[in-house]
């Protein structure tokens, strides 16, 4: 598939996870929408290897959304790959509906139930080591959020995983800089990020998030490489993004657009 | 042929010895704790073993993942730190997701007196309790502690084993069957103690004082908390118009808290005395029962209580008289001897 074909597929994929959430009356759609791009690369573009008809296959790469409330592009993805029937969509956050406004592993093609930040890289890692002590090939992709490396957990995995030589897993760091009330340079500051994961022990990317001509690169070797380091890809964006009125402000972390905000939102997404 | 452990981490060890020898999807895990059976681990099954250092709540993240991916998992470490300090990683990442992980906690109350209370395990029952799904164990035997592990493997969901290092009186047959969860270890009359763990011979011995002062108590052994066999625990319950819990545990939402619930639910007209440690922080140091008597936990003041509780006289041999270990002045002596230079 190429660029201009992901670049389709990521904007339905954000309209239609905007629809979605406008139904429900609910969702996190400024984190969901920042690392849209990087979730249609991996699903779309041939890096992650899986099997919709048969979810549980055991050689299938793992997807690990860590940020688990940035669930809502993750769902449309699920649906369009054919993991759960497309109409379910519609259920998203309703009484009775299997899709909650977080990750949960009972959703097919959900590998682990998230929500609470600065566990996914964790459960990622020994995923990923139970992978090097059975000789089996899988990958293993964790998705974390910035505002989840303030939890000290997330810095615990970071020297387990290069202390285990887990080469098989690559992490992708949403850094839209937001939380959801403040900018994490003003609450707890991370930067320099990179710096950080590389004295840790991780190979680092740094990559525009949201440019495909970027993220296809990055993820390239990432079934091949010969290297023990874990690989962090420091995935550059904007949270919120394609919804003008809501892009990189803090309330596009859990507010909806509103009035003229929702069409100004379609049209750009259009 | 079942083997006779006369130490806890031996029992424990050498019987994950055998099935991780048996099973090389086996993993123990430690959090940077060691036990002497480690030596032979790191020997003979070195890529089961791993110490993944002071990091519980990674060590648990790790475990659920490892258990994703196909392996078991046991995970060991000092009770408090792999409790409490990883409590939403137990809850989250292993029992909301019914995951076969093993928490083996090492130590209970006061197994670690003189440490201060950082290292007293005054709470780990009450919360490990509310986590839904997991399997708990709180051995009072050697041979339990085997048992508990045998069965944690079997499991098809997430255990808890609550360990202490004794020494404990060998109650039980190696081989005896466990499944029940409760034993009735005594039989008795006037009054029903309820014990768990390591309070479990100090109620035996309790229960001899009492004796000596013509009071017939039973004894029950709750060595299972979680599932809860409730139908044998009532039965118990309500054959007995009293009942005293004791635990080395906080009396809120412990052993004593779990017979109120079931006293109350099952509609019982039993009344309950629960004797465990007070809702406070000790900062005492001393051996483990002069920290008991700082509650009224200790061998005397259980005795004492429970027969001003029945109204009848406390036996001689119950009255000798009771030191709890008094508090520390160094502050006080530092500040003077600095006030007055």
């Amino acid at each position: 598939m190429n660029i201009g074909q992901l670049e389709t597929i990521a904007r339905q994929t954000r309209l239609r996870a905007l629809e979605m959430a406008l139904h429900a009356g609910a969702g996190h759609l400024g984190g969901s929408f920042s690392c849209t791009d990087v979730l249609v690369a991996l699903y779309y573009g041939g890096f992650l290897r899986h099997d919709p008809a048969n979810p549980d296959w055991d050689d299938r790469d793992r997807l690990i959304l860590s940020k688990g409330h940035a669930n809502g592009t993750l769902y449309v993805i699920l649906a369009d790959r054919g993991y759960f029937r497309e109409a379910e969509l519609d259920n998203f956050g309703r009484q009775g509906s299997c899709l909650g406004n977080h990750c949960d592993k009972t959703v097919p093609g959900v590998e682990i139930t998230s929500g609470s930040l600065g566990h996914g890289l964790g459960v990622a890692s020994g995923l990923a080591w139970s992978a090097l002590l059975s000789g089996r090939d899988y990958r293993v992709f964790c998705i974390v959020g910035d505002g989840e490396c303030q939890e000290g957990s997330i810095w615990e995995a970071a020297m387990f995983a290069s202390q285990r030589r887990l080469g098989n897993l690559v992490a992708i760091l949403d850094r839209n800089r937001l939380g959801s009330e403040d900018f994490t340079e003003d609450s707890a500051g991370l930067d320099p990020v990179e710096d950080k994961w590389t004295v840790f022990g991780w190979e680092v990317r740094s990559i525009d998030g949201h440019d495909f001509a970027q993220i296809l690169p990055a993820l390239e070797d990432c079934h091949t490489r010969a290297s023990h380091q874990p690989l962090m890809i420091v995935a550059n964006t904007v949270k919120g993004k394609g919804m003008p009125t809501l892009e990189n402000t803090p309330r596009s972390h859990h507010t909806l657009p509103k009035g003229e905000e929702i069409d100004i939102a379609r049209r750009a997404l259009a | 042929m079942t083997r006779v452990y006369t130490e806890a981490r031996d029992a424990c060890f050498e019987e994950l010895f055998d099935i991780a020898s048996r099973d090389r999807d086996v993993i123990l895990l430690t959090a940077d704790t060691g036990a002497f059976a480690f030596k032979r681990f790191r020997k003979e099954l070195p890529g089961q073993f791993f110490n993944v250092g002071i990091a519980e709540q990674n060590a648990m993240s790790v475990a659920a993942g490892l258990v994703l991916g196909g392996k078991r998992v046991f995970v060991f470490g000092i009770s408090n730190f792999v409790t409490l300090r990883c409590f939403e990683q137990l809850k989250l990442d292993i029992c909301c997701m019914d995951l076969p992980v093993t928490v083996i906690g090492m130590g209970t109350g006061y197994v670690y007196p003189k440490d201060g209370p950082t290292h007293h395990m005054t709470d780990v029952l009450s919360l490990v309790r509310t986590l839904p799904g997991l399997e708990i164990w709180s051995p009072s035997d050697y041979s339990i502690i085997a048992a508990a592990v045998r069965s944690a493997y079997r499991s098809t969901g997430p255990t808890y084993i609550y360990m202490d290092k004794g020494p404990f009186d060998s109650m039980y047959a190696p081989d005896a069957d466990f499944s029940e969860g409760l034993a009735l270890l005594r039989a008795g009359r006037d009054v029903t103690l309820v014990a768990t763990g390591i309070m479990v011979p100090q109620a035996m011995r309790v229960a001899e004082q009492l004796s000596e002062g013509g009071i017939d108590a039973a004894v029950v052994d709750l060595y299972r908390l979680k599932p809860l066999n409730v139908p044998r625990l009532r039965g118990l319950l309500a054959a007995s118009r009293r009942v005293v819990t004791m635990e080395e545990n906080t009396i809120i939402g412990g052993l004593g808290s779990l017979v109120c619930e079931v006293v109350a639910e099952e509609g019982l007209l039993t009344r309950v005395k629960r004797i465990g440690m007070r809702d406070t922080y000790h900062c005492e140091i001393g051996d483990r029962e002069s920290m008991r008597a700082l509650d009224g936990i200790d061998l005397n003041s259980a005795t004492e209580t429970i027969c001003q509780w029945l109204g009848t006289d406390v036996p001689t041999c119950a009255t000798a008289p009771v030191v709890p270990v008094k508090s520390c002045s160094c502050d006080r002596q530092w500040t003077s001897s600095e006030a007055s230079r």
